[in-house]
């Protein structure tokens, strides 16, 4: 796909390929969770100047190379293969940087220790590098949820105590 | 037929002789008992008027034999006749209706039987309905109550899963709450790291 | 008797907390992209397979399960199962590794469930002995036998003319408001006492006629062996679509398994099953919804292209199994309602190709006051002859042949005012059989009552009946030679057959019943 790898090059070249795979799940998930910010960015009725104006206006502090690709599929209606980008742009990026990329959840920041015990567990069963995208949610209580590649670890405080509840709510 | 006529002519003949003696007896009588009664000798034919009063008589006897009887022997035995077959019939006509009686007699006989016989079957059969109605209420009867009792126990159940929910429920939340407020950054972290052993396989298949 | 008590409640709690598996395994985990219509668009789960149950997270923690149909190159098309308005974008979809399986046993007997097996009669939860997928594949013709016992829906008409066997699919059809239902019911409540379990699926019906046919099934202790699946109008068109499959696979469990639960075979008998899918016509236009908004491409009538394979594969899982197999069976009784007495339209053929035969109710009839409104000159039951029981054969073999002949006349004898002594008496015959084959709602007939009552009117003992004074006659005889002369049904009943000794017994009691019966009642 010509727009992951036009984006990659040029996250490449900016040294920043890793961020911008973080920034463009983010702006992945903004885009699905408002109705109103996806169907105005797929409008045909409107500009696409307009559009692409308010896309680099809602996502200000985002990674320009990554504004313009973006801005460059409104203009040519292309908008609605942005999760197809997503995709192949992360799967790209871990080919050129050698390493898979974990997203991790936890409710406090980790701490080096913690990213060392990860990152040795993990590139032992991935045999390769791995690449932590970490992400604070208090709503988990605690604990952690990893998640790479559609499969997902959900070791949280929070969906323990909700297996736990759902056990002794269900009567067997 | 014949002999009866001959018969009858010679009854006819007896009495005949006996009303000529008789006059002849009588007439020695009076001429012995009062010669003078003049009055009863005007009653008694005279000798000459006699004779030809028998010869008539006889005349008309023999005609009255040869002509008069044979009709009125006829007639008698025509009648007599009739007479018999009328008490004939009578005899038939009342073996008849003698029959008839009998048999309607029977009949109303059968048609009491069978009225009898289709009020006993009605008493059954209204028997059998009041004693099925009667087990079918009680079976009724006895549904409903265990049906009532089973609902009071399904109630039961429900209030109890609904209670165990709540406390479930109401227990986790607390759980939830407690444990957010009170981990420390250290508690966290060891919390993590345990989990972490616990953990499978992210790139299992 | 239950007792509330803390203890026992911290006790159950207590036990089920130690079941807990709080095991943390990596699982397949995709994101909801696109959610409406009960159509949920889902980013990842390369792994997931066609029909696969899915399960939802919502924001709060609330489980909604889905089913997953549309596999495409980088997405999932799934519909919901459940709460629609619970799940949002972005939120976690997970992978089960099972198909959707519905609960069942016999603690399901005399409750309300949804099709994913939850009871919605408010009766508190259902103890389940075992589940059955939802989708499974028919038996084949090894595993199956002819299909050899009758289903008795009680009434006449059908009883005689067009029998249904246990293992049979035989579809009810006609237009709205002619019956259709009724004939459904009279077959559950028929169905005591007779070793059968019913299942009546009602598909997009209002919550309010469940309600009463429910109360009904319930008034006439009907619901003491049925089921009901109810996916009302409000549910989701994915809860209507399934829930004739899940009220077949409820039935499969009794079939499949014996009376201890355990699987059927020759010295375990399964249990016989009565299916009631009211109605499929709803559930194709559930179906049309779904594959719609899962923008699958429209066939004829909208629908799409696999609503036939939908439905024989439905109706195939109707069975009689072989002796090895526990003999059990699962008849079906699909109910498609036809509009204006439209039959060629899609779903009807379909649905009339794939079962066994059709009972056709016809409005016009219902409106004349035949009820049943039965139109016996094109109902058909392609197999059930083989399961009435031969006494019935004896009597009903003439009685199709005098009303097949009475129809014939029945035009002609408009035209013609001057009728021969035999075709008068043929359409006396023919008036008197039709009115004796009419029979109130919720009255079925036992099948010697049936037998006796058809025999009367084919021996011509009603055709000196004046025909308003039929029924009552019919019911009065009955109730006489119930009383009177019971020999006579247990005869019938013992040797299946009608003997001639018991012939010569039924005509001298029906002769001395006509004896008292008076005309004017």
């Amino acid at each position: 796909m010509i727009y992951a790898e036009v984006l990659l090059e040029a996250a490449q070249v900016e040294g920043t390929a890793f961020e911008v795979s973080g920034q463009l799940r983010a702006l992945q998930k903004a885009v699905r969770s408002s109705i109103a910010l996806r169907e105005t960015l797929a409008d045909r009725s409107l500009p696409a100047s307009t559009r692409r104006a308010l896309l680099e206006k809602v996502f200000a502090g985002f990674d320009p190379a990554l504004l313009v690709v973006l801005g460059v599929m409104i203009e040519r209606d292309d908008f609605a293969l942005l999760n197809k980008l997503s995709e192949t742009y992360e799967l790209c990026a871990e080919q050129a940087l050698g390493a898979v990329i974990i997203d991790v959840t936890t409710a406090i920041s980790l701490d080096d220790g913690l990213r060392t015990v990860l990152r040795d567990r993990f590139s032992a069963q991935f045999g390769c590098d791995v690449l932590l995208r970490e992400q604070i949610d208090p709503t988990i209580i605690g604990g952690i949820v990893l998640s790479s590649h559609g499969k997902r670890i959900d070791a949280s405080v929070a969906s323990q105590l909700e297996r736990a509840r759902v056990a002794l709510t269900t009567s067997r | 037929m014949r002999k009866h006529l001959t018969s009858a002519a010679g009854m006819l003949a007896t009495v005949a002789a006996s009303l000529c003696a008789v006059p002849v007896v009588a007439f020695a009588a009076e001429e012995t008992a009062e010669e003078s009664a003049q009055g009863i000798g005007l009653l008694l034919p005279k000798l000459g008027e006699w004779i030809p009063m028998l010869i008539s008589f006889i005349i008309l006897w023999v005609l009255l034999a040869k002509f008069g009887w044979p009709a009125f022997m006829g007639m008698i035995d025509k009648r007599a006749a009739t007479i018999k077959d009328s008490l004939e019939k009578a005899e038939v006509a009342k073996l008849d209706s003698e029959r008839l009686l009998a048999e309607q007699r029977a009949e109303l006989d059968d048609a009491r039987r069978l009225a009898a016989q289709i009020v006993a079957d009605a008493k059954t059969a209204a028997e059998q309905v009041r004693s099925e109605i009667a087990t079918q209420a009680r079976d009724e009867a006895q549904a409903m109550i265990i049906k009532a009792s089973k609902a009071i126990e399904t109630e039961k159940k429900a209030a109890i899963a609904q209670l165990q929910g709540s406390v479930a429920d109401l227990s986790v939340a607390v759980a939830g709450r407690v444990i957010g407020a009170d981990l420390s950054e250290s508690e966290h972290r060891a919390i993590i790291e345990r989990y972490l052993i616990e953990a499978g396989n992210l790139n299992a298949n | 008797m239950a007792e509330i008590s803390a203890q026992s409640i911290d006790e159950v709690l207590r036990r089920q907390l130690d079941a807990l598996d709080l095991s943390v395994e990596a699982r397949e985990v995709g994101t909801v992209i696109q959610i409406g219509d009960g159509i949920a668009r889902i980013d990842g789960l390369k792994g997931a397979m066609s029909g696969e149950l899915l399960e939802f997270i919502g924001e709060s923690g609330k489980t909604v399960y889905g089913l997953a149909q549309n596999l495409e190159e980088d997405e999932v098309g799934a519909v919901l199962l459940g709460e629609v308005t619970a799940i949002r974008e972005n939120d976690q979809v997970r992978t089960t590794g099972r198909i959707v399986e519905v609960p069942s046993g016999r603690g399901f007997l005399g409750r309300v469930v949804n099709p994913l097996g939850l009871p919605i009669d408010g009766k508190g939860p259902i103890k389940s002995e075992g589940t059955r997928p939802v989708e499974f594949r028919a038996p084949g013709v090894i595993e199956r036998q002819g299909v050899n016992e009758p289903v008795q829906t009680g009434i006449m008409a059908i009883d005689a003319m067009i029998p249904i066997g246990r293992g049979q699919r035989e579809l009810i059809i006609g237009d709205r408001q002619t019956g259709k239902t009724a004939i459904a019911i009279d077959a559950i409540i028929n169905s005591k006492g007779k070793d059968l379990i019913c299942i009546y699926v009602a598909i997009g019906q209002k919550a309010s006629t469940v309600a009463t046919v429910v109360e009904t099934l319930e008034r006439f202790g009907a619901m003491d062996y049925t089921i009901v699946v109810s996916a009302s109008a409000s549910d989701s068109a994915p809860l209507q679509y399934i829930a004739p499959m899940a009220g077949v696979a409820i039935g499969e469990y009794f079939m499949y398994n014996g009376a201890d639960g355990k699987p059927a075979n020759a010295e375990n008998p399964g249990r016989h099953v009565l299916c009631v899918y009211d109605d499929l016509s709803k559930q194709a236009v559930a179906y049309r919804q779904m594959s719609l908004t899962l923008r699958r491409p429209p066939g004829r009538e909208a629908y799409p292209g696999d609503v036939f394979y939908l439905h024989s594969r439905l109706l195939e899982r109707a069975v009689k199994l072989s002796d090895a197999n526990g003999a059990g069976s699962l008849t079906a009784l699909p109910v498609i309602e036809t509009q204006a007495g439209d039959v060629s339209a899609y779903i009807p053929t379909n649905v009339i190709s794939i079962t066994d035969g059709q009972i056709f109710l016809q409005s016009d009839l219902f409106f004349q006051g035949q009820r049943p409104a039965v139109n016996v000159g094109i109902s058909v039951s392609r197999v059930g002859g083989d399961a009435q029981i031969k006494a019935m054969k004896q009597v009903a073999g003439s009685l199709r042949l005098d009303l097949a002949a009475y129809r014939e006349l029945q035009a002609f004898a408009q035209f013609g005012s001057d009728l021969d002594k035999a075709t008068t008496d043929q359409l006396n015959r023919g008036v008197r059989m039709t009115e004796l084959l009419k029979q109130g709602r919720y009255m079925p007939m036992p099948v010697e009552d049936q037998v006796m009552a058809i025999f009367a009117g084919n021996r011509g003992f009603l055709d000196d009946i004046p025909v308003e004074a039929i029924t009552r006659f019919k019911a009065e005889l009955l109730q006489y030679l119930r009383a009177s002369r019971p020999e006579i049904s247990t005869a019938i009943l013992a040797e299946r057959r009608l003997s001639d000794e018991t012939s010569e017994q039924l005509a001298e009691a029906i002769t001395a019943f006509k004896a008292q019966f008076s005309v004017e009642g």
